[in-house]
């Protein structure tokens, strides 16, 4: 009389027993391919230079900021052994034949190749904004322009925010919002600077365009007369 | 290697077909150069009369699609009187050929444009001057072209009296790394006017990268590295003082240092296995009568040259860090500190910054257009010291300025050399 109820009460652990244990088997597989594919890529990117690569590209000035002691290569390797690591945990989930989690396991695996998208956009878009950047700080710098550095940020804020508002508008986080208020923004800094100029600036505004007409067809004093060739 | 353009249209390659053979070519690169050409045709004429009247020469007039009417006043040109000049009419009719040529817009399409002509018309020996000159006269051509007629030279570099503070490029840059490099002691290696063989011209059609900017400002360092680098016989030759017509010289002096620096730098990976071995420096003859002339003033603004450099200074620092090391960054911010009056570029520092830029360049650190483009504060920098340091010496003494810096180039080539194969960590 015992015993039935306890074994009644056992059934379904017994019963998860093999699957449990189909689990561990599916994990651990997991853990020892990750660990051996990771030290396979590892390998594999330092033979062909990868780093250098990154380097001159600009992948390892944004690594070394975002994580102090590793290297592109290094990074790569880690994210190589979580991919693999989560394959193998979600396969491992299904093994166990639990409908919820099933589900959601499922629900995770379905949102993974846009979210992978949209990592691919942001990073783009961060490349570049780097580039455009930098083209936009010499080449100011070398018109001695005074705000130079704020225009070039400028210009790279503004890249970073338009890719971050494809990126999350193709993922549907906010869909709209973002793009809304990257447009507004935007707008707004435009009407700003035109009124600011139009009505603050009208008198500077009419001198250029004087000193421009005056100018044309008569050849402009250079600051020197330097023959730099 | 370019990509094919089809450099000679019906027309010209009929009058190039009537003309069969020349000896001589002059070619003359132009965009609406009317104030001026008309001279420069003119002195190259009277020099052909005067110098070689027995050969058969044609002028060859390159043009950029010139709005002001520059290729009708090339081929209506005339000497009204010989007599002034002391000439007895010529036993060849010197021809003229004006025509727009094709590819990208630049002094180098130009100059393909004359090498094509030259090679169709087997000329033994080629000169090239520029359309704005003002100071040219016909014996120049003589100049430029005799040694390659009567002395078998390849090449022909020129050697002009400059205003000490012209120039700065050449003396700051050009000359001293590819006295380095190649050995060489071609003092304007990137001077504008040239002359050169048959054979030569033809080389470099064949080895041109036309669509790059050896099309545009890099056209003159690409010509010289060439027939440096593969052994050419070369001299130079004394013209005199160089007076071009005026325009705005300073306009984009960071496009101008991406095109002739970028060339240069380009240039050394292309030659690496020239220069990696030479260690000696070869003396190149001089022809031609060396004379004292004055030269125009030159104004020069001090205070904007040390801005543009205190500027870089500020704002380009994680861009130059990139490049240069700390030492280098910690010296140039201390400088950037110092007075107007006492700035100075110490030689030492702007060859370790040369050198780090062309191995910047080499390993490919940022994009090329960005990495030249970012030396521009160090230049006017460099200019500034240099112009304080010279401001009361005479010209032999600026000279010796100059050849020192040479010297440190020389002195610091196995800097160069030790990172040149290794790539940056």
């Amino acid at each position: 009389m015992i015993l039935e109820p306890l074994l009644n009460a056992a059934k379904p652990v017994l019963e998860l027993a093999p699957r449990l244990l189909a689990f561990a088997a599916v994990v651990m597989i997991g853990l020892v391919l990750a660990y051996l594919l990771k030290k396979l890529v590892v390998f594999l990117l330092k033979i062909s230079n990868f780093d250098v690569l990154c380097y001159r590209i600009g992948l390892s000035s944004l690594v070394s900021k975002a994580w102090y002691d590793q290297t592109a290569k290094d990074i790569l390797g880690r994210l190589v052994y979580w991919l693999v690591l989560l394959f193998h945990l979600f396969l491992a989930v299904s093994v166990l034949h639990v409908e919820a989690l099933n589900q959601m396991v499922s629900g995770v695996i379905a949102t993974l190749p846009q979210l992978s998208i949209a990592v691919v956009i942001f990073a783009f878009g961060y490349f570049v904004s780097r580039f455009l950047g930098r083209a936009a700080l010499i080449g100011l710098v070398n018109s001695q322009y005074q705000s130079a550095s704020l225009i070039a940020f400028l210009v790279r804020g503004i890249i970073m925010i338009f890719f971050f508002a494809i990126a999350t508008e193709y993922i549907g986080v906010g869909r709209g919002i973002i793009i809304a208020t990257f447009a507004i923004l935007l707008g707004g800094v435009v009407l700003a600077l035109a009124i600011a100029f139009g009505l603050g600036g009208r008198e500077i505004a009419r001198e250029m365009l004087q000193k421009k007409l005056k100018s044309l067809g008569h050849r402009s004093k250079g600051p020197d007369d330097l023959y730099h060739i | 290697m370019s990509r094919k353009v089809k450099l000679i249209g019906r027309q010209l390659k009929k009058q190039v077909d009537s003309i069969k053979k020349a000896d001589i070519i002059i070619g003359i690169p132009s965009y609406n150069n009317s104030d001026t050409i008309h001279h420069v045709v003119n002195a190259i004429s009277a020099g052909i009369i005067k110098y070689f009247p027995d050969y058969t020469t044609v002028v060859v007039n390159s043009d950029g699609g010139s709005t002001d009417g520059t290729p009708r006043i090339v081929m209506d040109a005339a000497i009204d009187d010989l007599e002034t000049i002391m000439v007895e009419h010529p036993i060849y009719t010197i021809h003229k050929i004006s025509t727009p040529y094709r590819g990208v817009p630049g002094k180098g399409s130009a100059f393909r444009t004359i090498f094509k002509i030259a090679n169709m018309l087997e000329a033994k020996a080629i000169a090239v001057v520029d359309s704005d000159l003002r100071s040219i006269t016909p014996e120049w051509i003589e100049l430029l072209v005799a040694p390659v007629l009567h002395k078998s030279f390849d090449f022909v570099a020129p050697r002009y009296q400059r205003h000490k503070y012209d120039g700065t490029i050449t003396n700051s840059v050009v000359y001293p790394v590819t006295n380095a490099l190649y050995g060489s002691g071609v003092r304007q290696p990137i001077g504008g006017e040239f002359g050169f063989s048959g054979a030569l011209a033809a080389h470099f059609l064949t080895v041109g990268e036309f669509d790059t900017d050896i099309a545009r400002f890099g056209i003159d360092i690409w010509m010289t590295t060439t027939a440096l680098a593969t052994g050419c016989k070369i001299c130079q030759v004394f013209l005199g003082a160089k007076i071009h017509d005026p325009k705005d010289p300073g306009s984009d002096l960071s496009s101008m240092l991406v095109q002739v620096v970028g060339s240069l730098f380009y240039l050394m990976e292309k030659y690496e296995h020239i220069w990696w071995d030479r260690t000696e420096t070869k003396r190149v003859p001089e022809f031609g009568f060396r004379f004292q002339v004055g030269v125009e003033p030159v104004n020069v603004n001090l205070e904007r040259l040390v801005q543009g450099f205190r500027q870089g200074v500020d704002s380009l620092g994680p861009v130059w860090k990139t490049i240069l090391d700390p030492r280098s960054l910690d010296q140039l911010s201390e400088m950037s500190r110092s007075d107007i009056s006492q700035f100075s570029f110490p030689a030492e520092l702007w060859v370790k910054v040369i050198y780090d830029f062309a191995l910047g360049f080499h390993h490919r650190v940022m994009h090329p257009d960005h990495l030249v483009r970012a030396l521009t504060p160090l230049y006017l920098g460099r200019t500034a010291g240099f112009i304080n340091q010279i401001q009361d010496s005479d010209p032999d003494e600026v000279e010796r300025v100059i050849e020192e810096l040479c010297v440190e180039f020389v002195r610091q080539k196995p800097y160069l050399m030790s990172r040149w194969r290794r790539p940056r960590p």
